[in-house]
């Protein structure tokens, strides 16, 4: 069976040149070019917020109290599960669950997408921490 | 992919040499030296531009530099340095979507569109393919399918860097790879085989 490769390219000499670039940026101070800058942050968030208290001002954004306490209740092995295949349905994962596992998820109602969407959301955030806290 | 076994040696020299002020600054120089082009080829499967795979690699080089002082020695330098190649990846992506607040963009097509615009991009019309199916799946999905399938890393090594069980890295792939045949086979007709490593 073939094995298939890549097609990215990297520009002739760019590993030769990285280390003088590198160096270069990091004396200056490092600002990422393809970020947000500040001002236009600051734009799109108070767009952002305009538009949801404009558009959207009946929209169910907290997650239940239960719901919550549910979750703290999910070990960290069954939030990275989900979160890995972030797009699985509920029985594909419990495929791959452990029995334990299972149990808990059985719990969870998966119905609300709205619901399913909020806490997707916010396991990122709290991986995202989690993987800041790893540095 | 490199030999990890002697990844692992060099690591091990490397840390005692980077722990110590005296030979920190030459230890990092050998450490960029050992560490640029793996990590640019991990990034760049990631973000699909040049550009950003420069921008996001010095970046990872900056903040492994400024935590090295933090860095215990619980993981291996190898993976410390991949978990942060790889979280500055999903970050960088998790920055420009948040940036698309209309339904019509997404990153997949940004991305997408790359593919198709970039200059040092070449490959056959199947490769193409396969990568505009995997640019369909989900960041985490993606990033698993990549180190598996391109960079043939194992499991235990894929699962020390995303500190995520074995078992869910295989589930993970397993439904890459369903997607990617699906994919292929629509766009083409015909039957499409991966190789697993």
């Amino acid at each position: 069976m073939k094995k298939y490769k890549h097609p990215y390219q990297m520009p002739e000499g760019y590993l030769d040149k990285f280390d003088t670039q590198w160096i270069a940026k990091n004396n200056q101070g490092y600002s990422h070019k393809s970020y947000l800058k500040p001002m236009a942050s600051i734009a799109a968030i108070a767009a952002a917020i305009l538009i949801i208290i404009l558009f959207l001002p009946n929209t169910e954004t907290q997650v239940p109290t239960d719901t919550q306490s549910l979750l703290a209740n999910l070990n960290e092995q069954t939030v990275k599960h989900y979160l890995i295949g972030e797009d699985i349905s509920e029985d594909e994962l419990l495929e791959y669950a452990d029995i334990n596992l299972q149990k808990q998820f059985k719990k969870l109602d998966f119905s609300n997408t709205t619901k399913s969407e909020i806490w997707v959301e916010e396991w990122l955030e709290q991986e995202e921490e989690w993987l800041e806290s790893t540095y | 992919m490199p030999d990890t076994s002697s990844t692992y040696k060099e690591d091990a020299d490397l840390r005692l040499r980077l722990q110590s002020l005296h030979t920190r600054e030459a230890a990092f120089a050998e450490l960029v030296a050992l560490y640029k082009e793996r990590l640019y080829w991990h990034i760049r499967k990631m973000l699909v531009s040049h550009e950003d795979t420069d921008d996001v690699l010095q970046e990872v080089f900056l903040i492994v530099w400024r935590k090295l002082s933090d860095f215990r020695g619980d993981a291996q330098l190898f993976t410390w340095i991949y978990r942060i190649a790889t979280n500055a990846c999903l970050q960088f992506l998790r920055k420009k979507k948040r940036r698309f607040f209309f339904a019509y963009e997404d990153i997949s097509t940004d991305l997408y569109a790359k593919l198709e615009s970039e200059p040092y991009i070449e490959g056959d019309a199947i490769s193409m393919l396969l990568q505009k199916a995997i640019l369909q799946l989900p960041d985490k999905q993606r990033l698993v399918f990549n180190m598996r399938y391109f960079e043939e890393m194992k499991y235990s090594e894929i699962s020390a860097i995303l500190t995520t069980s074995e078992g869910a890295l295989k589930a993970s792939y397993h439904h890459a790879t369903t997607k990617i045949k699906d994919f292929i086979q629509k766009h083409t007709g015909e039957t499409f085989d991966l190789e697993t490593p």
